[in-house]
């Protein structure tokens, strides 16, 4: 009797302890599990989804109105050969310390080491004072201000000083760079693991386990505004349905899960304080064709195919809240045509709509003939698709039904996250179902079709694609990439979409959209409203855009 | 008994060796997503990313396979298992971690589908023709027919989601400290309560059954006669007498049971976030970590044998006959 008493007692304690704290921001996301975890920002693994809220950039930038909200920086101003940022002088590390123009330089400095995207454009990084941090360009690009200005500031110089003096002595040149050197340099810096990071934003991390993360306040952040927030929970994101299971049971202010229709009515029915955000995801799926040998080689065949697919069907069964796209790749995301192609271009485009009659006429053309089944003879489809990721599988399933009901027998596969990719690299597949235009950090044009012209892009090296003899198409996404935005990107995008269109590799079916889930409930509220345009930034990691929101004084605790 | 040993090592040894020839032929390459992202990361060739990340975690799976397993069988003989791909730290590392969470979930839900299997088994034995009998049927073929893992999806919308009256995931909560506090033991009981009982739910049934057939054909002992003849209470035979002769059969059993728990929990620690060796062996497939799957099936290998090792070694204490 006394042991079933103490474990009632237990469990009780064990049940009541799971509090809902108002001022705790609940939500999901990923890291590597202890004992694998550790606080090196650049080490593999690295501190997981702790790096919304732990560290800080210069500034939060807001896509839709191009805006941006000051955190480690006060101010900055621009020539053409360089950026120079004001820091703001009363924020500190999380250990105390306080934060100057050295751990600005820190951070870009063994980003180096890790490739980071701006040293290609980048040629030195002047600290005048501990207030001041000068980037001077190598190459101009009009992305240049935004990739610094938004990238977290991870590495305090106390911390790391003596792996960014090694890596300053590195000869940054592209045509005398070390990379042996660059190699040991960088398997020193991974081997630094800290139990936790330490960085300057608004929350410290507290607490780390397999299933939970905890942070809570950074009393020495010194915010322009009243944050309302006084720690985040964070549950590890195994399973989607693990996700659904926690929204629905009301354990979740903020998560962005994919999910089916049903699912995410469910979740709001139970829970009347919660809505559904759906900003534009900034990327768009579909099917891409390998084009390197058999029927799919042939342009009419792929042409009668992407004929066959109806993409508003699709759209409806694996994407519900996603916006159909136009009857033809434009390389770039739909919701962002007009910007870099102008009012009416996407009309002048030929455009591959759902009809069936044409379709048959084109595979007659090509030399494939029905059989008696009323199937295509010498044509049988395999659709892969990622295992996992429920909208490409399925997409891929709704494809598949369509091309098969038409009388070309298709099938899907769904194939393990790392060998997806692998088979799709090697050109080891007919039919993929995968992400075509994806606007990347910047928003920029450039980056949607690197993917598919520049080599080892992903849909470039899916489809085994070539392009007409004489076309460069990797040089004018160089060049785009260096061109201020206005008549000359304009030229240059058009000049690429009109290329993409007509190769008919990839047949776009939606623009995906995020469902961001926020609860106006007990423990936080104040999220703005559906139509703000702070929305705009979740593609660009929706934890980051929390995290700014919360920095801005909109989200918290308070009444 | 030196024989015996000899056996499970052999076992061990032919298992390992299996295991690792079956890992090399799965689909896939573990090195690729690492490779992968230092090429992007770095703006390097392919081919200079992949030499990279094998030096990152030396590993190299282009060597030729008995290279590579000689590499390994020499590490082991060391106490070395190698170094995860995934988390680049050592396995051995992850498995010390893991494997107490297994230890405690496994051990738990093998005593308490034993502990309520064997008693309804004996409970319907010494009430034969009673209700209970087909009841017992019946609850014996239902958990037999449902799969654990499905059994835990269950509980877990029940408990978890609907009632809210147990956690949905992990082994404790972040509001406590590992350590000797009530707060923290009361969080273990109520984390492991939904594993231990997806686990156990469904082997009680069997449990049951056994000990119902076992308990019946005891019922006709002589033993068992006399002590109705001495007009003992039904409770007192059930548990002196019936009981303890009963259960004795199925001893062994458990050793074995365990054993296969300590190996293969992976769906239920994976459904509730339960860091234990299952889950990790989860998340190791999921990302091909050859180094990690080895060290985990190893284990695996290991604990059966020991199991069933253990088993033996009760059944000849607990029964003479047998080391006869």
């Amino acid at each position: 009797m006394k042991a079933f008493l103490l474990a009632l007692a237990l469990l009780g304690t064990g049940c009541s302890s799971a509090p809902l704290t108002r001022g705790m921001l609940y939500t999901a996301g990923d890291w590597d599990v202890p004992p694998a975890y550790h606080g090196n920002p650049w080490a593999p693994g690295g501190v997981g989804v702790a790096r919304a809220y732990v560290y800080e950039p210069l500034f939060d930038y807001t896509p839709a109105n191009g805006s941006f909200f000051p955190r480690l920086a006060e101010s900055y101003s621009e020539t053409p050969e360089a950026l120079t940022v004001t820091l703001r002088a009363d924020a500190r590390w999380h250990d105390g310390e306080p934060f100057t123009s050295r751990d600005v330089r820190a951070t870009f400095v063994l980003g180096f080491l890790r490739g980071m995207e701006i040293w290609h454009y980048l040629d030195r990084i002047e600290t005048p004072d501990e207030r001041h941090v000068i980037f001077h360009w190598r190459l101009r690009s009009p992305t240049n201000s935004l990739l610094v200005l938004t990238e977290p500031i991870t590495s305090a110089y106390h911390l790391f000083g003596r792996y960014v003096d090694a890596a300053d002595k590195m000869n940054r040149d592209e045509k005398q760079r070390d990379f042996g050197a660059e190699r040991e340099a960088r398997e020193v810096l991974f081997a630094e693991r800290p139990e936790r990071p330490v960085g300057t934003g608004p929350f410290r991390l507290t607490k780390v386990t397999s299933a939970d993360m905890v942070l809570e306040r950074f009393s020495g952040y010194p915010s322009r505004v009243p944050i309302h927030v006084d720690g985040i929970r964070v549950a590890r994101w195994s399973r989607s349905e693990a996700i659904w299971s926690s929204l629905y049971a009301g354990q979740m202010d903020a998560v962005s899960p994919a999910c089916p229709d049903d699912v995410a009515k469910e979740v709001l029915r139970r829970n009347p304080g919660m809505r559904l955000v759906l900003p534009s995801d900034m990327n768009e799926m579909g099917l891409v064709f390998n084009c390197r040998s058999g029927p799919l080689a042939d342009l009419r065949v792929r042409e009668a195919l992407a004929r066959v697919l109806d993409r508003d069907a699709i759209r409806k069964l694996a994407c519900t809240p996603g916006d159909t796209s136009p009857p033809v790749s434009l390389g770039i995301v739909p919701s962002q045509a007009e910007r870099w192609l102008g009012r009416g271009f996407v009309s002048t485009l030929p455009g591959f709509d759902h009809q069936e009659q044409r379709a048959r006429q084109l595979l007659a053309d090509a030399g494939l003939q029905r059989g008696a089944d009323g199937n295509y003879a010498g044509i049988k489809l395999e659709i892969v698709s990622q295992a996992g990721s429920a909208d490409l599988a399925l997409l891929a399933e709704a494809a598949a039904a369509q091309l098969t009901r038409f009388g070309v027998p298709s099938e899907v596969r769904l194939l393990q996250g790392e060998l997806y990719f692998s088979s799709m690299q090697a050109g080891h597949f007919q039919v993929a179902a995968c992400f075509g235009a994806q606007m990347g950090r910047t928003v920029h044009a450039a980056t949607a079709y690197g993917r598919f012209f520049s080599p080892g892009g992903q849909i470039e090296a899916a489809s085994g694609w070539k392009p007409p003899l004489g076309s460069h198409p990797d040089k004018l996404v160089e060049q785009l990439r260096m061109a201020p935005e206005g008549a000359e990107s304009r030229q240059l995008s058009r000049e690429l979409t009109r290329m993409e269109a007509g190769a008919v590799r990839f047949v776009p079916c939606f623009e995906k959209r995020l469902n961001v889930f926020v609860a106006d409930g007990p423990r936080v509220r104040g999220w703005p409203a559906s139509d703000s345009p702070l929305w705009s930034a979740a593609p660009l990691g929706v934890e980051n855009l929390y995290a700014s929101m919360i920095a801005r004084g909109l989200v918290g605790g308070q009444p | 008994m030196k024989k015996k040993l000899l056996v499970a090592l052999l076992t061990v040894w032919a298992a390992m060796t299996f295991t690792f020839l079956l890992l090399r032929m799965m689909p896939g390459d573990g090195l690729h997503d690492l490779s992968e992202s230092i090429q992007r990361a770095q703006g390097v060739s392919y081919e200079q990313a992949r030499i990279m990340a094998k030096t990152l975690i030396n590993y190299d799976p282009d060597q030729p396979v008995l290279k590579q397993y000689l590499i390994y069988v020499g590490g082991l003989l060391h106490g070395n298992l190698g170094m995860s791909l995934t988390y680049r730290i050592p396995v051995t590392t992850i498995v010390l971690s893991a494997l107490p969470w297994t230890l405690f979930i496994a051990s738990l839900s093998t005593c308490c589908s034993f502990l309520l299997g064997t008693t309804l088994g004996l409970w319907a034995a010494s009430r034969r023709n009673s209700l209970l009998d087909p009841l017992l049927t019946f609850y014996s073929t239902l958990s037999q027919a449902v799969p654990d893992f499905l059994l835990g999806v269950i509980l877990l919308a029940v408990f978890g989601v609907h009632l809210q009256w147990l956690p949905l995931r992990g082994a404790y909560g972040p509001e406590v400290d590992p350590g000797f506090s009530l707060a923290f033991l009361g969080q273990l009981v109520s984390h492991a309560l939904l594993p231990v009982a997806a686990f156990s739910l469904p082997a009680a049934g069997g449990w049951a059954l056994n000990a119902r057939a076992s308990a019946t054909s005891t019922l006709g002992e002589d033993y068992v006669k006399v002590a109705r003849a001495k007009g003992l209470k039904p409770w007192r035979i059930t548990r002196d007498y019936l009981g303890k002769n009963a259960i004795l059969p199925l001893l062994p059993g458990l050793a074995t049971t365990l054993g296969g728990l300590v190996g293969g929990a992976m769906m239920i620690e994976t459904l509730f976030g339960y860091p234990g060796l299952g889950y990790f062996l989860a998340l190791a497939i999921g990302t091909r970590d050859y180094t990690l799957m080895q060290g985990l099936f190893l284990l695996s290998t290991v604990a059966i044998v020991v199991g069933n090792l253990a088993a033996e070694s009760l059944a000849r204490r607990l029964d003479p006959r047998i080391a006869k």
